[in-house]
């Protein structure tokens, strides 16, 4: 019976030191870090990683002694190594695969100017964790990351946007504003367009770099791919390879591209094609047959429109009226070769469209007036009819009370 | 008093007896005096014929099936000359026919022409009624256009709420809970097969009683020297051909004025939120969805069974002071209860 007592208290002694160390193995951090366990509760490696994979130190210890260098301490990484922290599992295919996440990005980095100043000791330039946080790593797909679509131009602008940290480098800090208001801005923000373009859409996400002269045209051409085709047809083609031109940017501009319209032709060919020239008059051909394209069908579109008020069934025309919406927007693209007789045929498709559908409503509308014009004769016969009925009644009835009269 | 003068034609004559038939009718006396209410039968026959002929027309160019019946109407309306003109028509003249004969019903039920030896008028008018608005609910899904497919979907939703008939009520009439192609050919079936039968007989024998009984003559005080003067069935054959004729500028100027819409094909996909039922469906609607649906079921199927029995339970020959004012207390609080239900369920 003692040797049981004592067993039994010798047990239980154990089992309550134990419950203090085994608390410790999972609370040890948290009891001076609270907020960056919240943090990480909150973040896609919850369950995967602890503090100590990327902090090192052991924190199944309680007090300081974790952090001891012989424990394998590294407190907060130096920015210089935190690429090469991360890439330590991002870059390991088989730790990666459950995820399906690529392992690219530390080599795509070591490429992009950001990796290259770090390399050469400059370590202000963006690493992982400027981008995607530290402690709580959202998913890219959540709205609330900030390497989320919406997100990335005012990811980029934290550093891009400050005059003091771009000063050493030369690098303008307006393109988030300029973004902004551009058609890429405005698809992104307010049409909420998914395919619409961030910084990273040109310049890369990992191996961020500004895309030199001869590869301004590839890079927009990754959306823009019929433009792009037609672009290396015409004669600004030469002109970019041999570096004068600075292909799309130097009519449509970069981070500030506005909507196209006819002034473009005005404002962009006349910087480098005198009045006269035959670059110019080109680019007035071009001009006009879009523009005038453009009104007919516009003209054409309201038309339909207004016609519908009276005559519903004119809104069978708009089916017909697209194919012709249809050819412009085919020769939008086809003007980038610059051949003016290709544009003219297509935009005479679009236009003898436009005068067939405006025929169509005009027809209609006179259809329309004519029958409101046949229903008032309508009521005309009616009334007459109705007149000499009447008459014809209170003679009856004359004759049939002067009959009975007698 | 008119006395309807002999015909003097001879039995030997090639079309006898057809002439004396037609002399007869048209000296045939009926009553001097009848108020304007009496325009509303023939109001609705007048708008019955105009449905037969217009939808004869439109029976050449329809063709009844999912894939082609939104496109064959789009084709009437578009390309064929005055194609338009006829849907219209026909959609016009429908509601107005429905409108003509409730209003009808209600005259004959203020003035108790309901009573023997008008029984079976009244019998074969009510059926009458609920043919008039099957054709114009059933030829309301024809165009099979989006407005038409989602219309017929709230409906089928009301009916389903039915307890233990829904089943075989949507088997029957929709062929399944689902709308598709069964739907549509089950409502042609009855628009242009089942419902005109029915409407030929039911009005063949209402116009056997009508002619058989007469046209009751306006209620008037005993002793009002008026009361008895009749005329001949020509003169108020005449008054019948001005009511036509206005009548008939009435649903062109409609149909010319206010052609019915043609909306996309139907789509199963995308749903046309907030569709009302017909008009004359609405207070029906009203009522099927705020009673608990059985109860609602009972009370439209009591409702019909009473107005139906009308001639039964309503019999005596004259009624005393209490009861006309019981009778037509009734009348008004129908009609204003019909209006309620009717406006909740627009302005719902």
């Amino acid at each position: 019976m003692p040797r049981r007592l004592l067993r039994t208290v010798i047990l239980t002694v154990m089992l309550v030191l134990a419950l203090p160390m085994r608390a410790g193995a999972e609370e040890s951090c948290v009891n001076c870090h609270p907020n960056v366990k919240t943090e990480l509760a909150d973040s896609v490696h919850a369950g995967e990683l602890g503090c100590a994979s990327c902090h090192g130190g052991d924190p199944t210890i309680v007090g300081m002694e974790s952090h001891a260098a012989a424990k394998g301490y590294v407190g907060k990484p130096r920015r210089a190594d935190i690429p090469r922290l991360c890439a330590s599992c991002h870059a390991d295919p088989a730790r990666m695969r459950p995820f399906g996440l690529a392992t690219d990005q530390y080599a795509q980095y070591q490429t992009s100017r950001h990796g290259l100043l770090l390399a050469q000791g400059d370590d202000r330039v963006a690493v992982c964790s400027d981008c995607h946080g530290a402690h709580r790593i959202v998913a890219r797909r959540e709205p609330t990351s900030p390497v989320s679509p919406r997100n990335i131009p005012a990811t980029c602008g934290r550093c891009h946007s400050d005059a003091q940290l771009m000063a050493p480098y030369g690098i303008a800090t307006d393109q988030q504003e300029k973004f902004r208001d551009s058609v890429h801005g405005r698809a992104l923000f307010i049409e909420e367009h998914p395919g619409a373009p961030t910084c990273a859409t040109c310049h890369g996400a990992h191996g961020a770099t500004p895309p030199q002269v001869g590869a301004i045209a590839k890079v927009c051409g990754h959306c823009h791919a019929r433009i792009r085709g037609y672009l290396e047809e015409g004669p600004h083609r030469k002109a970019a390879e041999e570096g004068g031109l600075s292909e799309c940017v130097s009519c449509h501009g970069y981070h500030d591209t506005r909507e196209p319209d006819d002034e473009l032709f005005v404002t962009a060919c006349s910087g480098c094609h005198a009045e006269g020239t035959p670059g110019a008059v080109a680019a007035e051909k071009l001009r006009t047959l879009l523009r005038q394209t453009r009104d007919d069908l516009t003209t054409a579109r309201e038309e339909i429109s207004r016609v519908a008020e009276t005559s519903p069934t004119v809104v069978r025309f708009r089916p017909r009226l697209q194919q012709g919406w249809a050819y412009l927007m085919e020769a939008l693209p086809v003007q980038h070769a610059l051949n003016v007789n290709r544009v003219a045929d297509l935009t005479r498709g679009a236009r003898s469209i436009a005068d067939e559908v405006r025929g169509a409503a005009h027809e209609a509308e006179q259809d329309g007036r004519l029958r409101y014009l046949v229903l008032a004769l309508v009521w005309v016969f009616i009334l007459l009819l109705v007149g000499v009925t009447v008459l014809y009644r209170r003679e009856r009835r004359r004759a049939r009370a002067a009959g009975e009269g007698r | 008093m008119f006395q309807p003068a002999k015909s003097d034609r001879s039995s030997t004559s090639l079309f006898y007896p057809l002439g004396e038939i037609v002399w007869g009718t048209l000296h045939r006396a009926v009553p001097a005096r009848i108020s304007v209410g009496h325009a509303f039968g023939a109001l609705a026959l007048f708008l019955f014929a105009l449905q037969v002929a217009t939808g004869l027309l439109l029976m050449i160019y329809y063709r009844p099936s999912a894939e082609a019946a939104h496109y064959s109407i789009g084709i009437l309306t578009d390309e064929v000359r005055f194609g338009w003109l006829v849907r219209s028509v026909h959609a016009w003249s429908s509601d107005l026919l429905v409108l003509a004969a409730m209003l009808h019903m209600v005259r004959i039920y203020f003035a108790r022409a309901y009573l023997a030896p008008r029984r079976l008028s009244w019998a074969t008018g009510l059926v009458l009624l609920v043919v008039a608005v099957a054709f114009a609910f059933s030829g309301a899904l024809l165009p099979w256009d989006q407005y038409a497919y989602w219309s017929i979907d709230a409906a089928r939703e009301t009916i389903a709420r039915i307890p233990v008939v829904s089943s075989a009520l949507l088997n029957v009439f929709w062929g399944g809970w689902d709308i598709g192609e069964e739907v549509l050919l089950r409502f042609y079936a009855f628009h242009v097969g089942i419902l005109p039968m029915v409407a030929l007989a039911c009005l063949g024998i209402h116009l056997l009683t009508v002619w058989n009984a007469g046209l009751q003559e306006d209620w008037r005080e005993p002793g009002d020297p008026r009361a008895r003067t009749t005329r001949p069935l020509s003169d108020l054959l005449l008054d019948v051909l001005l009511v036509v004729v206005i009548a008939w500028g009435v649903v062109l100027s409609l149909a010319v004025v206010l052609p019915p819409t043609l909306l996309g094909p139907a789509d199963p996909l995308a749903p046309l939120p907030d569709v009302q039922p017909r008009w004359y469906f609405l207070p029906t609607r009203r009522l099927l969805r705020s009673l608990p649906p059985g109860l609602a079921a009972l009370a439209v199927a009591a409702l019909f069974v009473v107005v139906f029995a009308l001639p039964l339970v309503d019999r005596a020959e004259t009624e005393p002071a209490w009861r006309k004012v019981v009778h037509r207390a009734l009348g008004v609080l129908a009609i204003a209860a019909w209006v309620y239900l009717a406006a909740r369920q627009y302005y719902r």
